[in-house]
């Protein structure tokens, strides 16, 4: 049997890893919507195998849930990405600086 | 009794709200509403009188509507009635009917004719409002309420530049007196809970052992509430120092004059002082500061009216002296002959103005001496008027102000003040020197005014002329009339206190009035009398000697001891200098610039270095809040 660290560990190199792609992507929005993405799933595998391990049926009913609003939230993130290219000719990130003081 | 006494309060009242209400009608609708309104209430306070003395009834006093009732106090609307107020709503009345009926007249080329009449039914009411009022609260809403009409009728000619500084003046000078008076109205209700005057009186024994502490200084309080209640009636009643509004005030109409000076207005301040003579009996020193206050106002005042040159001016200075006379009656605890002069010389000082407006009209509104002459000749009614109005203000034995001013005179003396006895017998020379000044310059010699042909030949309309004559009687015959019932208190019976004081002198001095008409031919004021008589016959009408004042007198006296200076040059400076040094260091250096305009430069000032944290790059945004929260759960597992 795996033991429970390895999926841990695992999760947490998935949500460095969107982190560091929120942070480090200095290209476009599309990217910044995956990162998001995988930050979602990293916490969802959290609460597999945390609900796994404990036995509990409650970890695992919610990661339906947590689906269901991350698919909500893309649409929406898309939704905003498609509105953005109309008005602006460009998804990159750098050009979104229109608040800076 | 009370319903008849609230009608006669209420009826100008109302014909102020009919005028108001048909502010464009004709002007013989405004005419008859504002007289007629004026007529009745009179008809009802001579009615009412008549009822009050026959009858012999006692002291009404009666709340008739009360509008704040709270646990502590209450506050009413209530009528005093008393042979003082209403002989004094009779004087009130009676001298306001003369003088709207002498307006249709006076008025009648005027554009706001209606506004007119409107104003002057407010001033009687408003006078009334005091003279009836039961309790110092209502006093003081009628005190205001004429302090109010007085200003919108001096200022009646509101084009006219100089009008609109006097009642400007008036205003301002009687505010100075109203600190005086609220502050008496406020310490009367912490002292005695109440502002009803007869619960005052009641209780005034308790309170006149009682003291009170200002500044470390400690005053008995009911002298301190007299003291403070009489800086208001200074004002009002125009007394040193707060007298310089009167003369000014004449830049109003010519019949307004004769109403503040003889009924509505000045006559007030004397009112109160004998309405509140109970309290004012027992506050010795105060009353010997206000016996002070007459006689110098007798006396220097009526000097002044000497080298003034306007006929209005020197009846308004004579005016102030007068009250002077009345202000030292009251010192003197003399409260009966006090308001006795008011009455005759309510009578006779509005017929001198109502002649002047007749001479004033006459003469195609030229008001100085100077220039108008001769007048004797085709104003033989006005002439024969000013005349007995003159022998009644300079006291020739017989008329009304014989008897009113002798009495005060003789009186003060008999009771021993004699500084103030000698300045008040002085100003019977001034008086009638003044009085000489202004009848030989206007009805005697050549009139240098040029006047038509048309004009010369006729007198004045006979709306004017009737109350001339109609003032003509009390001015002469009122004074001996009432007098010994008067004198002998059974005229104003318990209403005014310290009666006895006068019936000593009646009995000790007087004995009737026939006596004391004999009598006054051997005394030394019947000399004063005469000598100035003399001196100004051969000084002002033959001419025969020029007196040369010294110049530093005359320009005391022209500039009305500095008076007129200190009110309208320095009091102006003072307080133009006050409101720069606010205006420039409050105002705009701490609350413009320290305040206002500082908080909005801080907060900019901030700004700029606070945007440079809005990079507007997502990327920054994110690492912040993910730092924060790592910060967030660093604290709180380190915490746990």
């Amino acid at each position: 049997m795996i033991p429970i660290s390895y999926y841990l560990i695992l999760s947490t190199i998935i949500f460095t890893i969107s982190i560091a792609g929120i942070f480090l992507n200095r290209k476009n929005i599309l990217v910044l919507l995956m990162s998001l993405e995988l930050m979602f799933l990293s916490v969802n595998f959290n609460l597999i195998t945390l609900g796994n391990y404990l036995g509990d049926l409650t970890g695992q009913v919610f990661v339906f849930f947590v689906l269901t609003v991350v698919a909500a939230e893309s649409a929406i993130g898309l939704a905003l990405l498609i509105v953005l290219f109309r008005s602006k000719k460009s998804i990159d990130v750098d050009d979104l600086s229109e608040l800076k003081g | 009794m009370i319903n008849i006494a609230l009608l006669l309060l209420l009826t100008p009242l109302i014909g102020t709200l009919i005028l108001l209400y048909l502010q464009n009608s004709s002007k013989k609708l405004t005419i008859i509403i504002s007289n007629l309104s004026i007529l009745f209430s009179f008809l009802l306070s001579v009615y009412l009188l008549i009822l009050y003395i026959s009858s012999n009834a006692s002291t009404l006093s009666k709340d008739v509507l009360v509008f704040a009732d709270v646990k502590i106090y209450s506050l009413a609307f209530g009528l005093y009635i008393d042979s003082l107020s209403l002989v004094m709503c009779t004087v009130v009345t009676s001298v306001s009917f003369l003088v709207h009926y002498y307006s249709i007249s006076y008025m009648k080329d005027e554009k706001s004719f209606n506004r007119f009449f409107i104003y002057t039914n407010f001033f009687t009411f408003s006078m009334l409002l005091i003279v009836l009022s039961n309790n110092f609260f209502q006093l003081f809403i009628g005190w205001e309420l004429v302090g109010l009409s007085s200003y919108l009728l001096i200022g009646f000619w509101t084009k006219k530049d100089s009008a609109i500084k006097a009642n400007y003046k008036a205003f301002l000078v009687n505010r100075v007196g109203d600190i005086g008076l609220i502050l008496g109205l406020c310490l009367i209700f912490i002292s005695y809970n109440t502002t009803n005057y007869n619960e005052v009186f009641q209780l005034k024994d308790t309170i006149n052992n009682t003291n009170i502490n200002i500044f470390g200084y400690t005053f008995n309080t009911l002298s301190f509430i007299c003291f403070l209640l009489f800086i208001g009636a200074m004002a009002k009643s125009a007394q040193v120092p707060l007298h310089f509004w009167l003369p000014d005030s004449m830049e109003g109409p010519t019949p307004i004059s004769a109403l503040i000076h003889a009924a509505t207005m000045v006559t007030a301040g004397i009112y109160m002082v004998a309405r509140l003579s109970p309290l004012y009996v027992l506050a010795e020193d105060v009353s010997l500061f206000i016996l002070y206050v007459g006689s110098i106002t007798a006396f220097f005042l009526g000097i002044v009216a000497l080298v003034q040159n306007d006929i209005k001016r020197i009846i308004a200075y004579s005016t102030i002296s007068q009250l002077g006379y009345m202000t030292a009656a009251l010192g003197a605890s003399l409260y009966s002959l006090a308001i006795f002069h008011l009455i005759t010389h309510a009578f006779f000082k509005a017929l001198l103005f109502l002649c002047a407006g007749s001479i004033i009209i006459k003469c195609h509104h030229e008001q100085d001496i100077r220039k108008i002459g001769g007048l004797r000749r085709f104003m033989p009614i006005t002439y024969m008027a000013f005349l007995y109005a003159s022998l009644s203000l300079i006291g020739f034995p017989l008329t009304s102000g014989f008897y009113s001013k002798e009495t005060i005179i003789d009186a003060v003396g008999y009771y021993g003040h004699t500084i103030p006895y000698i300045m008040l017998l002085l100003s019977i020379f001034t008086t009638t020197l003044y009085t000489a000044k202004i009848f030989s310059k206007v009805f005697f010699g050549e009139c240098t005014l040029h006047l038509d042909n048309e004009l010369k030949n006729k007198e004045n309309d006979s709306e004017m002329l009737m109350p001339l004559v109609v003032l003509t009687i009390p001015s002469v015959f009122l004074g001996i009339f009432i007098y010994d019932s008067l004198m002998l208190g059974t005229l104003f019976g318990t209403s005014l206190a310290a009666q006895e004081l006068v019936e000593s002198f009646y009995n000790d001095y007087v004995i009737n009035s026939l006596n004391f008409f004999l009598h006054s031919f051997l005394t030394i004021n019947f000399l004063i009398l005469l000598s100035a008589i003399i001196f100004g016959y051969f000084y002002y009408y033959k001419k025969s000697f020029v007196i040369k004042t010294p110049s530093f007198i005359k320009n005391i006296l022209t500039e009305e001891y500095g008076f007129n200076i200190f009110s309208s040059k320095y009091i102006p400076e003072l307080q133009n200098f006050i409101t720069k040094y606010l205006w420039r260091r409050v105002d705009i250096s701490a609350i413009d610039n320290g305040f206002v305009n500082n908080t909005s430069y801080l907060l900019n000032k901030i700004s700029y270095k606070v945007r440079k944290v809005h990079t507007g790059f997502i990327y920054h945004y994110s690492l912040t809040i993910i730092s924060a929260l790592i910060l967030l759960l660093l604290i709180i597992g380190y915490k746990n």
